[in-house]
């Protein structure tokens, strides 16, 4: 496939995307409008009057087509509406809780590709072995564990029991750092079980991925090459092997992140971490429809964008690929 | 033609699931939906597994939150590999601008954030297992679309298909008669794949809050757990939280075990299609392929 062809269809994505977020709440049953007011915690009657005038403030008296094109029009300035929960502008929100979810997704993904590389490359080199099964199996149980067992199994154990990492929360409350290192070093301290949760569940996919790609990449023909040139072993794996199998890695890990942010949803919610995923719950909780939609829109642009630089990646690496 | 241990292993957990899911409340007759005990007891003669703030027995909601994962897996998984086969059918089969329109929208459909789309519909839709179940379903076919298109595409061109078409047979014909033996174990793969995705993500769902609250699921009773205060602080946890957690993950490896091992069986890296097919691993899938469909078509060719 052409790269212009890639570019069309992200761009499809991101437009289908959007549209469905238009038209999702005005098609479901209900009237936006009642939702939007009657939240689960206040139910509010309203005159004849009141329900004019949020109707006229939330612009739903006016044409669908004219709906549709100051829609368009706050995508394109990032005015995402206001949350109805937190009285507070959705873009300013969500760009502010974005920040904790990249930090654990980033750490989560790095971890687990480093790591899964090494395994995979391992396990492959030493192919048919016992210890080649063995982390096969183990990984493969592992791959299919959900995250939250993990999740729980790691707070209880190292946070509740051995109090060694907090239970929750980015930050110590209320904690005033005589330095700058001293804050970053807290961050960290708190971020550590969910990072070490979303790299342990990627962890079985990455092994595989790298396994397999390491398997069919020793047996290809310069890696024979290699050998008959009496080249050691570690060259051979790590300059001639592992060239070739960073690839797939790379890009498989890049378009991966839809994946991962799902898990992330959960981890946060999980550890009470303040990323996008704790957000999205309060939302769902509140019935903040405006909020769950910028979350969305927020998070399948960064996807989508994964996804193409993923693409663009693996045409730059490996022109077999072109 | 023999599967591998741990396929056995998978299907030995799995009956034991599916046993204790249909049987379960017939052999452990304590009610689900009502206090049947004091609150927050440890596990007991009477309460294997204690009983929750509500003084409801945590092992009926277990039994009865397996029955309702079954449920939502085995009916997402048999629906969306029905509706997913039908898709990458009519795509391969038809190729051209139907092909291009359906296998585009499989693209789309695979490049959204997935579980985040479920969550803003299901809560749009209010909770309810219907819901849950119709959601699942719309983002579940796209896999065993893509598998089942690329054997057709390439299934059609067989001399076998060729000679029954000019004789005048229908695609439905091609379809039951021709293709559905060769791609009987792809939809078999497709299946379990689905069908264990749903449990997670149903159960994921619930545990988020988007479950039905009258109905103990999986997911519903670890969101329970989570919201008693001093969960962190006891060791109710370890019954109360980690039961569900690791009926599902039993479940989950029982049936990886089981479509790993019939992947292995048949040769075919379904799994390597389940990302964007690239130039070189679709040559190397079409080798794995041809190299299965040659030694089961008895046609005595061996690489």
């Amino acid at each position: 496939m052409s790269k212009p062809h890639r570019l069309l269809e992200y761009g499809l994505t991101l437009f289908v995307l959007f549209n469905l977020n238009f038209i999702l709440p005005r098609a479901l049953p209900g009237d936006p409008l009642l939702t939007l007011v009657n939240t689960d915690q206040s139910f509010s009657v309203l005159t004849a009057e009141q329900l004019d005038y949020f109707t006229s403030y939330y612009g739903l008296d006016e044409p669908l087509s004219r709906q549709y094109l100051k829609y368009w029009q706050g995508l394109l300035t990032g005015e995402l509406g206001k949350s109805i929960y937190f009285k507070e502008d959705v873009a300013s929100l969500v760009l502010r809780r974005l920040g904790w979810t990249v930090l654990l997704v980033g750490s989560g993904i790095l971890l687990s590709s480093l790591v899964g590389v090494i395994l995979g490359s391992w396990a492959a080199w030493c192919q048919g072995s016992w210890f080649d099964r063995a982390l096969y199996f183990f990984l493969v149980c592992l791959a299919e564990t959900p995250v939250f067992l993990i999740g729980t199994l790691l707070l209880f154990t190292l946070g509740a029991r051995l109090h060694w990492f907090p239970l929750g929360g980015a930050m110590t409350h209320f904690a005033s750092y005589g330095s700058r290192p001293g804050q970053l070093l807290d961050i960290l301290h708190h971020a550590a079980l969910p990072v070490v949760t979303l790299a342990l569940s990627r962890l079985g996919s990455s092994f595989l991925l790298s396994r397999n790609t390491m398997v069919a990449t020793l047996n290809e023909e310069f890696m024979h090459t290699a050998y008959l040139k009496g080249l050691p072993g570690k060259t051979r794996l790590f300059k001639h092997g592992l060239k070739n199998c960073l690839v797939p890695v790379i890009t498989r890990t890049l378009t991966s992140l839809g994946t991962m942010i799902g898990g992330a949803v959960l981890v946060e919610n999980l550890f009470a971490y303040p990323g996008i995923g704790g957000l999205l719950q309060q939302a769902v909780l509140a019935c903040d429809y405006p909020l769950m939609q910028g979350i969305l829109l927020v998070t399948s642009i960064s996807v989508v964008t994964m996804n193409l630089l993923g693409d663009l990646l693996c045409y730059r690496l490996d022109p077999r690929a072109r | 033609m023999r599967l591998s241990w741990s396929g056995y292993l998978g299907i030995l957990m799995l009956v034991v699931a599916i046993l204790c899911a249909l049987f379960g409340s017939w052999i452990y007759p304590t009610a689900y939906d009502r206090s049947t005990g004091p609150p927050l007891q440890r596990p007991s003669q009477d309460h294997p597994l204690g009983t929750d703030d509500l003084g409801f027995d945590i092992l009926a909601q277990l039994l009865l939150g397996g029955r309702i994962s079954i449920t939502v897996g085995l009916g997402v998984g048999v629906s969306a590999t029905l509706i997913g086969s039908l898709i990458g059918f009519s795509a391969g089969f038809y190729g051209g601008w139907i092909d291009q329109l359906l296998m585009r929208l499989v693209d789309i459909t695979f490049g959204i954030p997935q579980f985040l789309v479920m969550i803003v519909l299901a809560a749009w839709l209010g909770p309810s297992l219907n819901h849950t179940i119709g959601v699942l379903i719309l983002f579940s076919w796209m896999m065993p679309a893509r598998l089942i298109r690329s054997s057709t595409a390439r299934l059609k061109e067989e001399w076998f298909v060729k000679a029954a078409r000019s004789y005048g047979a229908g695609p439905l014909y091609v379809f039951f008669r021709h293709l559905l033996p060769q791609l009987a174990p792809l939809m078999g793969l497709s299946l379990i794949r689905t069908t264990s995705r749903a449990i997670m993500a149903e159960a994921g769902m619930a545990f988020l809050g988007l479950g039905d609250p009258s109905l103990p699921s999986w997911g519903q009773i670890m969101r329970n757990a989570l919201a008693f205060p001093a969960i962190w602080h006891t060791d109710f946890w370890r019954w109360w939280l980690l039961s569900p957690q690791l009926a599902i993950t039993w479940v989950a490896i029982a049936l990886a075990l089981l479509y790993r091992s019939i992947d292995a069986l048949y040769g075919t890296e379904v799994a390597i299609s389940e990302q964007k097919p690239n130039k070189r691993h679709t040559t190397e899938r079409r080798e794995a392929e041809g190299c299965y469909l040659q030694r089961n078509s008895g046609s005595g060719i061996v690489r």
